[in-house]
């Protein structure tokens, strides 16, 4: 009952840890819309072209250092690009990846898990086979193969972001449905005979829905730094297309005399997806007051 | 002689969002070497925290707030002291409820045996140590001695894992032992069992003089079998003490005789449930804390604090009409005094 | 315990099964790796005399037998580029990720346990804001980004440490302590939440009611039977580390697995890819393995079939 090593808070009413809940759920939901709202509207900001070169203006330092520019506040790359407005621009294509790469991974696996959860049985035994046959896989040796056999292209990207997503959703999502299907409202839809697709569509799926939201959120961030690392190693977007983690691959070059090449677009990389981490962390104690691990 | 542990005017108060609030008030008990004392209440009367406090297990936001705890004499709780570590495990033996949750499950029963043994008797070899191990396995009734010691927690039946847990609380042969609730989850037949265990063991030890023991439950019956006498809780305050039996055959406060009143009974005599529920005490409670669920009490109840009335058998109850002479005497407070 | 060992090995054994046919149909199923190879200028008798060279010309099923069959002798293929068996190749780069994972790993179990422990002693306080802080910033930075800003600062800027691949001890600790980052911050979490949860159990005030050192309890009761979901996460970073190890060993110019692999995606070695991700495969299942059985060994519940 008590406990004398773990120092036990005194008892908090359960609405202010919600209320509280609910704005760390802002305070880092709102910083992480902004981000987004910014990249989103790029072409509509005041920014240099992203993809116009110009040697002459090559390797510029950032505005405030000697020899920067106040037209290229963050400075120049190796061809003389602006490199906020790359940041800006390759935001937009890092987010379509990021969400469409979740919700590759998202629908399946949601739905896999509903399926072997409340099945049971040989459907689950196989489903949970292939959950630890895909944890055993390397992530970017996997991408590596898939994409030496298809070749570079956003679609290749996406497919390998959903092979690495569904089996975490599957896991969480089943383990929630196998409690599910024992609870009275389950077992008594069973009972009325309601088909088991509808209950588990209209019934079980708005009960898993929090914790889908959860793992969507915190999947995000690990799509965003498997993205980077894909595109970090040429097997990402292809230019002129422009992604963060792209940038990076061309700023490593450019270390050891222009540093804030490849140090904004990775700031910018962890800035959001510790922004995504917290918001989700955040969430999931809103939603899920007795902290489950997942 | 003097008493083995004494709690004078224990007063302990836990600081919570809704302010402070009395889990023990002023509470006096005194346990001689070889004494059995029942300590007996309601869940939430404060008796798991008065006896948690002499070991210093209280939670981060309950503190001693007034008064003393001695142990052999030594002061190791007061505002301000805390010196449980002296007697924890080496005077003080503690056994819990829930036996299966007070013992490590990842080891074996020899190892958290040994564990105890080599922090308390560092001065016996090894080999003494693993004697004095069996012994105290075999004392509690086991008689496949090594089986039991190779166990896992998990590996032993409920009552079994309770026989260990009192085993690892007197292989140092502490001069107290505190029981709380340890029978409660036990079924009938275990929990007679355990009951005769402990008996003996207070009855004498190696040493000649008795462990003392006080022995917390909320199940009147029991402590009237076991213990030698008896201190009644009721929301933070004792409020009858008197020997075992004295106190179960006439018992005087109003809340005693509640508690015995709602006990049933093989004679199917009628069965009385207790109004109402215990109060949550802050610091400001005006006079008896039982007058709200009290069928007599008067005016005079909710005045100021209750004295102790003297009983005839020795004891003592906080209560205006103790005196009185069976249920329903109407007796004067100023009278009863007197 | 013997059953229980059986047990774990058919599932090792299933799961590895259902990895490598996924890794060949993913690779050969969903593309023209030949094509791939050759790039557009070749004409169609190359592609079809490599196809044949490679044996991709035959049916699929035909090539999943035959490369099950191999598979099963510990045949890896032969590189197309080297012309060395694939397994020779990779025993030969192994060396330097196994001392690169195995440092990281070591760092990040010394600084992610303390740093866990520390935090659920102190839930709720500063102590526990700050190492959960650090722990989820370790989780959201790109290792390789990580490693080009520690490259920067420390070789670049201080010049206190190389920056790859050049012999000696001091070359590790760049790579090492930037491969360790996501398994330290991973590690630290799980530990905080897993201590956080054993340290409320009734058996420990028991135990401190007995009289027991508070460290002891601390370290010896509370930390063993918090340790387990912990082996288990350090069991699945073997994965990340190996993944991650591409990223930091391409930044570090580290002569490792991930290098490798690099450099068989440049060249196209398509064989080669393959057998790395295969042996990726079967050393994941492998340290499960052990972790599993290693589970069993630490809680004698598991052994027993109960809990």
């Amino acid at each position: 009952m008590t406990a004398v090593l773990a120092p036990r808070r005194p008892a908090s009413g359960r609405p202010a840890t919600r209320a509280r809940g609910a704005g760390a759920v802002l305070a880092f939901g709102v910083p992480l819309a902004l981000i987004g709202a910014v990249c989103l509207a790029a072409p509509l900001l005041p920014l240099p072209d992203p993809a116009a070169q110009s040697l002459s203006a090559a390797l510029r330092p950032p505005a405030w250092l000697s020899g920067g520019d106040a037209a290229h506040l963050l400075g120049t790359d190796h061809l003389g690009r602006d490199v906020l407005a790359r940041i800006l621009y390759g935001g937009r294509l890092t987010f379509l990846i990021a969400v469409a790469g979740m919700l590759a991974g998202a629908v399946p696996g949601t739905l896999l898990g509903l399926v072997s959860g409340f099945y049971r049985g040989t459907v689950d035994a196989v489903v949970s086979r292939f959950v630890e046959a895909q944890l055993a896989l390397p992530f970017i040796l996997l991408a590596i193969a898939v994409i030496a056999g298809r070749g570079r292209s956003l679609s290749a990207l996406v497919l390998v972001l959903a092979l690495f997503g569904w089996a975490q959703y599957a896991r969480v999502i089943r383990a929630e449905t196998l409690s599910l299907r024992e609870r009275p409202f389950v077992l008594g839809l069973r009972c009325a005979g309601v088909p088991a697709p509808r209950i588990l569509l209209a019934h079980m799926l708005p009960n898993v829905a929090g914790t889908v939201l959860v793992l969507v959120t915190l999947q995000i961030g690990t799509v965003i730094l498997a993205e980077s690392a894909l595109s970090f190693l040429g097997l990402g977007v292809v230019s002129p297309q422009i992604s963060w983690g792209a940038m990076l691959a061309d700023g490593r070059d450019q270390l050891t005399h222009a540093w804030w090449v490849a140090a904004f677009p990775g700031l910018a990389i962890t800035t959001v997806v510790l922004l995504v981490n917290l918001l989700g962390d955040a969430m999931r104690s809103w939603l899920d007051p007795k902290k489950r691990r997942y | 002689m003097s008493p083995v542990l004494e709690l004078r005017g224990l007063t302990i108060e836990a600081a919570t969002a809704g302010g402070r609030h009395v889990l023990a008030d002023g509470v006096d008990l005194s346990l001689a070497a070889g004494e059995t004392l029942g300590l007996i209440g309601e869940s939430g009367s404060g008796k798991t925290t008065t006896v948690r406090s002499v070991l210093g297990l209280l939670d981060r936001n309950v503190a001693v707030s007034a008064g003393e705890v001695r142990v052999l004499g030594e002061l190791i709780q007061a505002p301000g002291v805390q010196a449980a570590g002296r007697v924890r495990g080496r005077h003080v033996g503690m056994v819990f409820q829930g036996a299966s949750s007070s013992l490590d499950p990842l080891m074996t029963v020899r190892r958290q045996l040994r564990e105890v043994a080599r922090t308390h008797l560092p001065r016996l070899s090894r080999a003494e140590r693993d004697a004095r191990i069996a012994g105290v396995i075999a004392r509690m009734g086991f008689t496949e001695v090594d089986r039991v010691l190779d166990s896992f927690p998990h590996q032993l039946s409920g009552g079994m894992r309770q026989r260990i847990a009192i085993a690892l609380a007197v292989v140092t042969e502490p001069e107290v032992l505190i029981t709380d609730e340890c029978t409660s989850a036990l079924d009938v037949t275990t929990q007679a069992e355990v009951v005769g265990l402990l008996a003996s063991l207070t009855a004498a030890s190696s040493r000649g003089t008795g462990m003392g023991m006080v022995f917390v439950t909320h199940d009147l019956m029991l402590a009237g079998e076991i213990c030698d006498r008896i201190a009644v809780m009721y929301a933070g305050q004792i409020v009858e003490v008197g020997a075992a039996r004295e106190l179960i055959t006439a018992p005087r406060h109003p809340y005693t005789r509640a508690l015995l009143a709602a006990i049933p009974r093989w004679d199917g005599g009628e069965v009385r449930a207790i109004d109402g529920t215990a109060p949550r005490v802050t610091e400001d409670w005006p006079g008896c804390r039982f007058a709200p669920r009290c069928p007599r009490a008067e005016q005079i109840c909710r005045a100021g604090e209750v004295p102790w009335a003297p009983l005839p058998g020795g004891g003592r109850a906080r209560c205006h009409f103790a005196a009185g002479d069976g249920p329903g005497a109407a007796v004067p407070a100023s009278s009863a005094r007197r | 315990m013997l059953r229980f060992l059986a047990g774990k090995v058919t599932r090792g054994v299933v799961t590895l099964l259902i990895a490598v046919s996924a890794a060949f149909f993913l690779a050969r199923g969903t593309g023209d790796p030949v094509r791939e190879m050759l790039g557009d200028l070749a004409g169609p008798e190359q592609v079809a005399q490599l196809s044949a060279q490679l044996g991709l010309d035959r049916p699929l099923p035909v090539q999943y037998a035959a490369f099950v069959g191999d598979l099963a002798t510990g045949d890896l293929g032969t590189s197309i580029r080297y012309g060395t068996p694939n397994l020779d190749l990779i025993l030969g780069w192994l060396p330097a990720s196994l001392q690169l994972a195995a440092a990281a790993m070591v760092l990040a179990v010394l600084v992610g346990i303390p740093l866990g422990v520390w935090a659920a002693l102190r839930e709720g306080r500063f102590a526990d804001r700050f190492a959960s802080t650090v722990a989820l910033t370790g989780q959201s930075i790109p290792l390789f980004w990580l490693g080009l800003m520690l490259i920067l600062l420390f070789a670049v800027t201080l010049g206190w440490l190389p920056a790859g691949q050049s012999t000696g001890f001091s070359s590790l600790i760049l790579p090492a302590v930037t491969l360790s980052t996501l398994p330290m911050a991973q590690i630290a979490r799980l530990t905080r939440s897993s201590m956080s949860e054993v340290l409320g159990e009734a058996f420990l005030d028991a135990t401190r009611a007995r009289g027991v050192a508070r460290w002891r309890v601390v370290l010896v009761h509370a930390l063993r039977n918090a340790a387990l979901p912990v082996i288990t996460i350090i069991g699945l970073q073997t994965g990340t580390l190996l993944s991650g190890a591409i990223t930091v060993e391409f930044v570090f110019a580290w002569p490792g697995l991930g290098t490798l692999a690099t450099q068989a995606v440049q060249m196209r070695d398509f064989s080669l890819i393959q057998a790395i991700v295969i042996f990726g495969a079967v050393v994941f299942v492998l340290v499960n393995l052990i972790v599993d059985l290693l589970y069993g060994i630490l809680d004698p519940r598991i052994r027993d079939g109960v809990a």
